[in-house]
């Protein structure tokens, strides 16, 4: 914790919360009478706001826009914006007390000395609490893998690429860096329960991290895809009641796991296939439907559905927007509706609701994809593919949710 | 297209090869610190020396730089240091297992061998001992199955630099990922 930094942090998210909570600063103060000068100090309050709830979504900014932007799915109303960093990873407290901010800054800008730490903020008042120092970070942001926190809300794991391959471990009840370990070779973390953690790795296995003796200890499925020709996607789906995790490949191969300490991969289903149509393949121009954007899928997982974010387009076409939602259930291995869906969202979730709703966003216009300017978000119920919502400017970053 | 790039390749190829023969000459010059500069004819190590160079850069140059010398930064600088892992067969292994080598998206044996080959003996710039046998398919294709996926790699690395100093006279700095860093600060 650093205490002068501290301060600073403070008063500046008070301001920020201030300037941008709509609607919910209530600004006390006589108004200023000609020719008198009124010494009356100027009183200011700030509201606070619930602990999240299950409609509400967390939608970053953008690529390169500092912010993560709260709306809630049931109204399509801003509830508040979370100081989350440029390239910063956002994390929930899954018992709804905390928002943790994975962030990097030099001391001077762009060089200097370099610093990573998660800010810790309070979730009904957003108040910052403090800083946890932490060794590195990989420097990406935007990616649902790189800083999850474990199902019981105590400790952190924080992906590192210095560029050696590693995993720092945070202690979020003492709020202390505990320590990090090197994982060779894997990416993306996945919560491993009983266990650790699981990750994808250059080889096309899944990787499972002891973490319960004093030494880490990495094993390997064998490999199951190709890394090369037909990767998966990063934003793996996390089941902790199922202890599976649903992955999907650029071609559309939906393969799930079971983890614990040594995960079986069951065989792959094609989406297409699911569809009635032609399975695709990892072939250059192949023309199919395919899974594309930053976020494609998403699980709601009471049901066992998976949406998936689909084109029409070539092989490797992996991050172009979608022009349907394809509706997957999993246990039956179909394609169950197709959603048609307006202006190419590349950011999918759905909320865990019993009724959920499926969140998309499209990337601003203007710079062309990747640009990173805040685009369109919109609610839409997957039962009938109304448009609840349309939000404009929200973000074109990730969309997380509070469970 | 190819084509064209690979004849410009070619020829930036041999100019750097003359000037990895002055640079290693400089460092003899210098210190003294290996018996002789051990750079073999390219083509005695290499089957494709301009593709080996290609696959260099399309694939490690992003993180080790096209000259093998990207630092400062957290990773080990190859120019002119990496030829002294050929020395001890530990080490040699080492090379191969490293799972950005052993895992490479380069699936063919042969070519990876060659492009290690450069890695070693090019960038290398005379480090490799005098003699030192090329990596081979069939080396690459044992090796490379035993990618190193349940170790600290900063450790291991260390473990074996001081094998390089004991056994083979290595410079001390080998310890370090480049000569300019200060000990201890590598993550
Ligand atoms: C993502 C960045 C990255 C890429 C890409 C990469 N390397 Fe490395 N390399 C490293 C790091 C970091 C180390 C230190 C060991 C470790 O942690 O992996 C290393 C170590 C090495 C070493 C050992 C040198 C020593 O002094 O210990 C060699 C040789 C090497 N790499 C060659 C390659 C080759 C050949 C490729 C391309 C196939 C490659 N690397 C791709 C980051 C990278």
């Amino acid at each position: 914790m650093k205490s002068a930094a501290q301060n600073f942090r403070l008063s500046a998210a008070l301001r920020f919360a201030a300037a941008t909570a709509l609607g919910a600063v209530a600004l006390v103060s006589a108004s200023a009478h000609a020719g008198t000068v009124s010494t009356e100090p100027e009183e200011s309050t700030v509201n606070s706001i619930p602990a999240p709830k299950p409609s509400w979504f967390f939608v970053q900014r953008g690529f390169v826009l500092p912010g993560t932007a709260i709306y809630d799915s049931a109204t399509g109303k801003y509830v508040a914006q979370i100081e989350t960093a440029t390239l910063g990873d956002l994390a929930i407290d899954p018992n709804g007390k905390y928002y943790y901010s994975a962030e990097t800054h030099w001391t001077r800008r762009i060089h200097g000395t370099r610093q990573d730490y998660i800010s810790v903020y309070d979730s009904t008042t957003l108040k910052f609490e403090g800083d946890i120092d932490i060794p590195g970070r990989i420097l990406v942001g935007g990616r649902e893998h790189n800083f999850i926190v474990s199902d019981d809300g105590k400790t952190g794991y924080i992906y590192n690429f210095s560029p050696v391959s590693s995993v720092n471990i945070v202690d979020f009840a003492k709020r202390k860096f505990v320590k990090s370990f090197e994982l060779p070779g894997c990416a993306d973390l996945i919560l491993n329960p009983g266990v650790g953690l699981a990750a994808l790795c250059s080889d096309g296995s899944l990787a499972a991290i002891d973490l319960t003796g004093g030494k880490v200890d990495i094993t390997r499925t064998d490999p199951f895809f190709s890394a090369t020709t037909d990767p998966i996607f990063d934003n793996v789906q996390y089941d902790k009641a199922k202890g599976q995790v649903v992955m999907m490949s650029y071609t559309g191969l939906v393969y799930t796991a079971k983890l614990g300490a040594k995960p079986t991969v069951g065989a792959p289903f094609s989406l297409q296939e699911a569809a009635g149509l032609r399975k695709a393949e990892a072939k250059p121009l192949d023309l199919n439907w395919y899974p594309g954007g930053g976020q494609p899928t998403a699980l709601h997982r009471a049901s066992g559905h998976l949406f998936v974010l689909m084109h029409a387009g070539e092989y490797w076409t992996h991050k172009d927007g979608a022009s349907e939602i394809w509706d997957v259930d999993l246990a039956a291995r179909k394609v169950v509706k197709r959603i048609a869906v307006e202006g190419h969202p590349t950011v999918l979730n759905v909320t865990q609701e019993a009724s959920p709703k499926l969140i998309v966003v499209a990337e601003g216009e203007g710079q062309g994809a990747g640009s990173g300017f805040a685009g369109t978000a919109q609610v839409i119920d997957p039962a009938t593919g109304e448009i609840k919502h349309s939000i404009k400017d929200a973000g074109s970053g990730l969309v997380q949710l509070a469970n | 297209m190819r084509f064209a790039g690979k004849m410009r390749s070619g020829v930036k190829t041999a100019a750097m090869l003359g000037a990895v023969a002055a640079a290693s000459m400089l460092i003899l010059a210098r210190g003294g610190v290996h018996a002789a500069p051990a750079i073999p004819d390219p083509h005695s190590v290499m089957a494709d020396p301009d593709q080996a160079r290609i696959d260099y850069v399309e694939n490690c140059g992003g993180c080790h730089g096209v000259a093998g010398d990207t630092v400062p930064a957290h990773l080990p600088e190859l120019a002119g240091r990496v030829g002294w892992f050929m020395c001890t067969p530990e080490a040699r292994a080492y090379l191969i297992r490293l799972p950005n080598v052993a895992h490479s998206r380069i699936k063919d044996n042969a070519e990876l061998a060659d492009m290690m080959n450069y890695v070693v003996f090019v960038l290398g710039k005379g480090t490799a001992p005098v003699g030192t046998a090329p990596f081979t398919a069939d080396e690459v294709a044992r090796e490379r199955k035993l990618a190193l996926t349940n170790k600290n790699l900063t450790a291991e690395r260390l473990r074996l630099a001081n094998q390089l100093v004991q056994q083979c006279h290595a410079p001390a700095s080998i310890r370090q990922l480049y000569i300019t860093e200060k000990p201890g600060t590598a993550q």
